[in-house]
């Protein structure tokens, strides 16, 4: 069963405390600013407090270790073998060898660099999307990407394509395994014979799946337009984004934070 | 073992201290079922009646190990669940569950490879899988110029009778249904109800019902087992708890109307020998005290 704890990355995490009282835009744009600034910093050491920060981050927001080791889980293979090619692959002071592969001091510092730089970045974007609900990071991107409509861009229209897309998320995976039970009931099994076999057996889920979506298409689409939806139009919102005090020291907090430790060699 | 009269017959579904818990040790974990105790004879029909959220697809989707208990345990005709994939192979064989719009899983081309794609699953010959996409077909009320029609051109009761008839071609002993009449018309409503009752009468299978209709409850049912915040909360004969002013009350149930008109008939002093559960019983006993 695909279950709903399987979806981890871009999971909303729904609690309380700082990080979930900020502004959706103030968080996109501090931790986009972290993401960026990271790939300048040239020392392992400047990694330090910047995982610290991240790590209190967490502790405070009260999500589990457990749910950002999950989130790790999907980048765990580009981690090996990028730690592997450059562990033995970067030329330099032998440590030590086995047949042709030769571990390089300058490799074992390259990697481990390269490494911690990657498991923070999803750090970061997984705390983000763990303390800001799908929506409300919609709402904040649209809201970000409106002087882009000066250049033609057509914002809204695509947050909104992304806010439908992301809404129907979950009604899809339970869909998905309701129908899955279904079939399974039937004695269907998934996990059976050679690959164009399990491919076939695919068909009993996708094909209801793909009926219900575009019925529901069709009525979401008659809805919106009985409620005098028009494609980039300006609209009000119910709940609107306030942009508070908090937020702005915060902002400020983390552009200097980090910035601090851009020159450690 | 409780006495209750009719101990030669088997027990079909045992369910024993059962406990479920979704999304354990999430934040969002939901308790669905914290403690039920249910006992199925075989041949006889249950009810299973609660509010939405009281547990009961959750409850049913143990009966053929889609789910595994936490604690508690589940026993079909004796045997215990477990998660031997042979032993789940056939236990859903033995027991087929209708999910609520069933229509909704069709997905083959046409209406032979839906109702034989339960059969296929099982292994059986050609001719096997034709005979009994035939007779399931016939059973539901349909014939064979429905064999190669497409599902999808089907009118909203042919679908239901299509999908309900993809689980009949497994032939089960025990046939649990979620609310099989939810959304049907009175006609298609009907042709439902009678066919499950034939299914009961004349093959002696184990019906296990959900649902929200009394109608179809008190037209089914020999007992029932209501549900409450994943707890059974009464067991007992369906027509004593229509009789049951009390609990009538207390779980928030409504009286089908051909019954209250059975009860106000007794009260105005007519010989009311069976209590209404359908219109044919109500005819003939109302035609016998006009005589």
């Amino acid at each position: 069963m695909i279950g709903k704890d399987s979806l981890v990355i871009g999971q909303y995490f729904p609690g309380n405390g700082l990080l979930y009282s900020l502004d959706p835009r103030n968080k996109i744009l501090s931790f986009l600013f972290l993401m960026i600034i990271i790939f300048f910093y040239k020392s392992l050491f400047s990694f330090i407090p910047i995982f610290l920060l991240v790590l209190s981050f967490i502790i405070i927001s009260k999500i589990p270790i457990k749910s950002i080791l999950k989130g790790l889980k999907p980048i765990l293979m580009l981690l090996i073998i990028t730690l592997f090619f450059h562990f033995f692959f970067t030329p330099g002071e032998t440590i030590f060898k086995i047949f042709f592969l030769k571990l390089t001091k300058e490799g074992l510092n390259k990697g481990i660099f390269i490494g911690s730089r990657l498991i923070i970045l999803i750090m970061i974007s997984s705390l983000l999307t763990f303390t800001t609900s799908p929506l409300e990071l919609t709402k904040g991107l649209e809201f970000l990407s409106l002087p882009l409509e000066k250049l033609k861009f057509p914002s809204t229209e695509i947050i909104m394509m992304i806010t439908i897309a992301l809404r129907f998320i979950p009604v899809l995976v339970e869909e998905a395994d309701r129908i899955i039970v279904a079939q399974v009931s039937r004695g269907a099994s998934f996990d059976e014979g050679n690959l164009i076999k399990r491919a076939k057996s695919l068909i009993p889920i996708l094909v209801p799946l793909f009926v219900s979506s575009f019925r529901r298409a069709e009525e979401l689409a008659i809805a919106m337009e009985v409620r005098c939806f028009q494609p980039g139009k300006k609209r009000t919102y119910m709940k609107r984004l306030t942009w508070k005090n908090i937020d702005t020291i915060f902002l400020i907090f983390i552009i200097i934070f980090g910035s601090l430790f851009l020159f450690i060699k | 073992m409780e006495i209750r009269g009719n101990q030669e017959r088997n027990i079909a579904v045992e369910v024993k201290d059962l406990k479920y818990t979704y999304s354990k040790g999430l934040p969002y974990e939901k308790e669905a079922l914290v403690s039920v105790n249910m006992l199925v004879y075989e041949g006889e029909a249950i009810g299973i009646l609660g509010h939405t959220g009281s547990g009961k697809s959750t409850l049913i989707q143990h009966l053929n190990g889609i789910l595994m208990p936490e604690s508690g345990e589940v026993k079909v005709f004796s045997e215990k669940i477990n998660n031997d994939k042979k032993f789940l192979k056939n236990l859903r064989r033995i027991v087929g569950i209708v999910f609520q719009f069933p229509e909704d899983e069709l997905f083959a081309e046409t209406v032979y490879e839906d109702v034989s794609f339960g059969p296929k699953n099982l292994g059986l010959t050609k001719e096997e899988i034709d005979e009994r996409v035939l007779t399931s077909l016939i059973e539901v009320g349909l014939n064979e110029g429905y064999l190669n029609r497409s599902p999808f051109s089907l009118s909203g009761g042919e679908k239901r009778r299509v999908a309900i008839a993809s689980t009949l071609s497994m032939k089960p002993k025990i046939l649990v249904l979620d609310e099989p009449t939810s959304g049907l018309d009175p006609l298609g409503r009907e042709e439902i109800l009678k066919l499950i009752k034939r299914l009961k009468n004349d093959k002696n299978v184990t019906i296990i019902l959900v649902s929200h209709s009394m109608e179809d409850v008190l037209f089914l049912v020999d007992r029932v087992y209501i549900l409450n915040k994943g707890k059974v909360v009464f067991g007992g004969d369906t027509v004593s708890i229509f009789k049951d002013k009390d609990s009538i009350e207390k779980f928030d149930l409504s009286i089908p109307e051909i019954f209250m008109l059975g009860e106000e008939l007794k009260k105005e002093g007519f010989d009311i020998e069976e209590p209404f559960r359908d219109v044919e019983v109500a005819k003939k006993e109302i035609i016998r005290n006009l005589k």
